[in-house]
């Protein structure tokens, strides 16, 4: 769901980047206190997963492809969306500038939707659901429902925009995004599953008061 | 930075080598969800709402070089200098905002 350069008019683009610029003053102010000589190498190999993974389109019925997303997965590692804004914000920003693959003006309302929207819907979600259905199936609805509603959010920005209607653009956006999320939710589990067993030390989950996380559902 | 730091590094870049190795062969071609529903709602493949001008060109446009895009091999090269560039800066970033 990269926005490429010319799908947001300028000033909305700005509007985007004022919400970037507030998102990174809390996530350099998380990082402070949060990141430490483990979660520093953590969360640079988030990144350099998040973009191999991006360039591995999958096929979704409809002639269409998605590729997994990552922001409820940072998100979930971390116990915390600002980790996601960080993380996207360096991916994005690589893939705008190298790659021509979403826009250099659309890296606000990119960053919002991926990272802020997916992250923050994915964590939310899975400290919700974690008490009542367990840790890997509530990361996998959180997954599958940031997805859903980044691509919601992506299909109202586009209508704001002019770019495409909403009555179409959000029945298409929420249609494709319904089965790109499986996959979202099928690689999320998988690394979470993989770092729980390799490395337990690096989730929030194992650190945090279990009954914290359960408290909020 | 310790061994199992440094463990995680190496795993870590062996899955994105391996992924970077297969995209160019076997990622789907096909529009993306945001490309899709464009198309669906009309919109032309060149469409901009306005001109942008100002913006820097790719070095690897769509993940491949500029002078030849249809090079799988070159397009693995450029996503492997994708990830390691990736990695650096996420590193550098973190490093430094926790200082």
């Amino acid at each position: 769901m990269h926005i490429p350069d010319g799908f947001i008019p300028i000033w909305q683009c700005l509007i985007y980047y004022v919400i970037l610029i507030v998102a990174l003053y809390f996530s350099v102010k998380w990082a402070r206190s949060n990141l430490d000589e483990k979660r520093i190498p953590l969360l640079a190999v988030l990144a350099a997963g998040i973009f191999a993974i991006m360039s591995m389109n999958m096929p979704i019925p409809f002639g269409t492809s998605g590729h997994m997303v990552g922001g409820a997965l940072v998100a979930i590692v971390f116990l915390a969306p600002e980790a996601a804004v960080l993380v996207f914000t360096v991916v994005l920003l690589i893939q705008a500038l190298i790659f021509a693959d979403g826009g250099i003006t659309a890296l606000g309302a990119n960053v919002l939707n991926m990272a802020i929207i997916g992250g923050g819907v994915g964590l939310y979600t899975f400290k919700g659901l974690n008490g009542i259905i367990g840790k890997y199936p509530a990361a996998g609805v959180a997954a599958w429902l940031a997805t859903v509603i980044a691509a919601l959010a992506c299909a109202i920005e586009m209508a704001i925009a002019g770019t495409f209607p909403a009555n179409v653009g959000i029945p298409s956006m929420v249609l494709y995004h319904f089965f790109i999320g499986i996959i979202e939710a099928v690689l999320t589990v998988i690394v979470l599953v993989a770092l729980d067993k390799f490395r337990p030390d690096l989730l929030a989950w194992n650190k945090e008061d279990v009954k914290e996380i359960e408290g909020d559902a | 930075m310790d061994n199992k730091n440094l463990a995680l590094i190496g795993v870590a870049i062996l899955i994105c080598v391996i992924i970077c190795v297969l995209s160019p062969y076997i990622a789907s071609g096909d529009p993306d969800g945001l490309e899709k529903s464009a198309e669906d709602a009309g919109v032309p493949e060149d469409f901009s709402i306005e001109e942008i001008n100002g913006i820097p060109e790719a070095i690897f446009p769509d993940y491949a070089f500029a002078s030849a895009p249809d090079n799988q091999v070159l397009q693995i090269v450029a996503l492997v200098v994708g990830v390691i560039v990736t990695l650096l800066v996420g590193y550098g970033v973190a490093y430094i905002v926790k200082k």
